[in-house]
């Protein structure tokens, strides 16, 4: 479990560099997909929230180092969206496609929501942070399109490890 | 406290632990941003992969760039060749102006002994969450950059503020853009000399704000006047282009203008940046 928390976190670390060098320069609106909180989010939802909030504070430690947020801004974002998401594990039985969408639809504003509170709280000015103004919603919806491919591919590769795993130990 | 009956730990228990945590960084974090900008930083690994995966994707880019581009050159070799011969009749004049030029500095008495040197470099990454709006840049202190400096950038015929360096690693450093709300600049209406600060609105449209522009001078501005940096007990040089007005708002009750200015430099848009050596 400790090995796939640790691999899934610089998974999510290595789509957060991605995403500031690569996607960034894809995308016109300098607005992409949060992949990095995805994986977060899919982690959490297969093995809890206690992996979820360790992996959220690696993932959210390592984004503010390459960011001008103060550090500790991404961890507090990402061990709450940790946490949720692993209490939202038990709905994981039901349609695999709504429920990736609605799991994504909550952490990207439960993102927003509390980076507006954190900034609140310490006076920080949020950059290019639109309180859900357009670019937010273009947000929102990149990530709803591609939660349920990210939900497959990253529970695919769990499966597959598992059943590994089971055979193993037979 | 903290543990299941089984023996196992609450997940309540434990997140509480890491929003504490998280919340005693950002507070430290928070107080040292506000004694100094952060200065050196080192983040040797995550910036070191950022800076090889920023650069790849550059080389990734460029070699299908290049391709492309090919027939685009020939054309603009072509068109280029026609307007050389139509230079050369300038060069006579321009040599003349020159020299007229240096004479006139001679009499003003001007001072060129304040030479800015820049570094040209180049965007490797932009911030990882849409929260923030930082741009990571490809030279750090081993290129002689340091924290404070000036950045600039070329785009549309203007040579234009784009920002400053508050992070500096060994081969790359971090800039915070005149956009971020963050961000002040002692700025001046070329044509007027009014001055007033300009401020980071960090909206959709990238636009700033210039407050303390005193009320009497409305009529003395017009919509695109260009602004500039004044050099007054800022850190920035004097001169450089900032953006234009856009519009300008007088409102009863208030004693000063405020003014929104389109900067010339699309953040979003560029590629290559200049950081000035000199730091004041």
């Amino acid at each position: 479990m400790t090995i796939r928390v640790l691999v899934t976190s610089f998974l999510a670390c290595g789509f957060a560099i991605f995403q500031s060098t690569t996607l960034s320069k894809l995308v016109p609106s300098n607005v992409f997909p949060d992949i990095a909180m995805m994986i977060l989010v899919t982690l959490a939802m297969r093995y809890g929230p206690i992996p979820g909030e360790f992996s959220g504070f690696l993932v959210g430690l390592s984004i503010d180092t390459i960011s001008l947020a103060p550090l500790g801004f991404h961890a507090f974002i990402f061990v709450l969206i940790g946490y949720l998401s692993g209490k939202l594990r038990s709905y994981l039985s039901s349609n695999l496609i709504l429920v990736s969408i609605v799991a994504i639809t909550l952490a990207t504003l439960v993102k927003y929501v509390s980076a507006i509170l954190l900034s609140f709280f310490f006076g920080l000015n949020l950059g290019l942070m639109r309180y859900f103004s357009l670019l937010t919603i273009w947000e929102l919806l990149a990530n709803i399109v591609l939660a349920p491919l990210i939900f497959f591919a990253i529970f695919s590769i769990y499966d597959s490890v598992d059943r590994h795993k089971e055979h193993t130990i037979e | 406290m903290g543990e299941h009956k089984n023996g196992g730990t609450r997940p309540e228990a434990l997140l509480i632990i890491f929003l504490i945590v998280s919340i005693l960084t950002v507070v430290f974090s928070v107080a040292l941003r506000e004694r100094s900008e952060r200065g050196e930083w080192n983040g040797r690994i995550i910036w070191g992969v950022q800076r090889f995966i920023g650069k790849l994707t550059y080389q990734v880019r460029d070699l299908f760039g290049t391709i492309k581009r090919l027939g685009e050159i020939r054309q603009q070799y072509e068109i280029a060749l026609d307007k050389l011969s139509e230079y050369q009749g300038f060069e006579r004049s321009v040599i003349e102006l020159r020299r007229e030029n240096e004479e006139l500095k001679r009499q003003l008495g001007y001072s060129g002994s304040i030479e800015y040197s820049n570094t040209p470099a180049r965007i490797i990454a932009r911030d990882p969450s849409n929260l923030f709006s930082s741009i990571t840049i490809d030279k750090g202190t081993s290129d002689g950059i340091k924290a404070g400096a000036t950045v600039t950038a070329f785009q549309d015929g203007f040579f234009g503020l784009l920002g400053k360096i508050v992070r500096v690693g060994k081969k790359s450093s971090q800039v915070r853009p005149l956009i971020d709300p963050d961000h002040y600049v002692a700025g001046l209406l070329q044509k007027s000399r009014i001055q007033g600060l300009v401020e980071g609105l960090g909206n959709e449209d990238g636009e700033l704000k210039m407050s303390y522009v005193h009320k009497s001078a409305v009529e003395l501005i017009n919509v695109n006047d260009l602004v500039v940096t004044s050099g007054f007990k800022s850190l920035y040089q004097r001169g450089i282009v900032i953006g234009r007005v856009k519009e300008i708002r007088s409102r009863e009750y208030a004693t000063s203008l405020e003014l929104t200015i389109s900067p010339v430099i699309n953040v979003t848009r560029v590629e290559y940046v200049f950081v000035s050596k000199n730091v004041q």
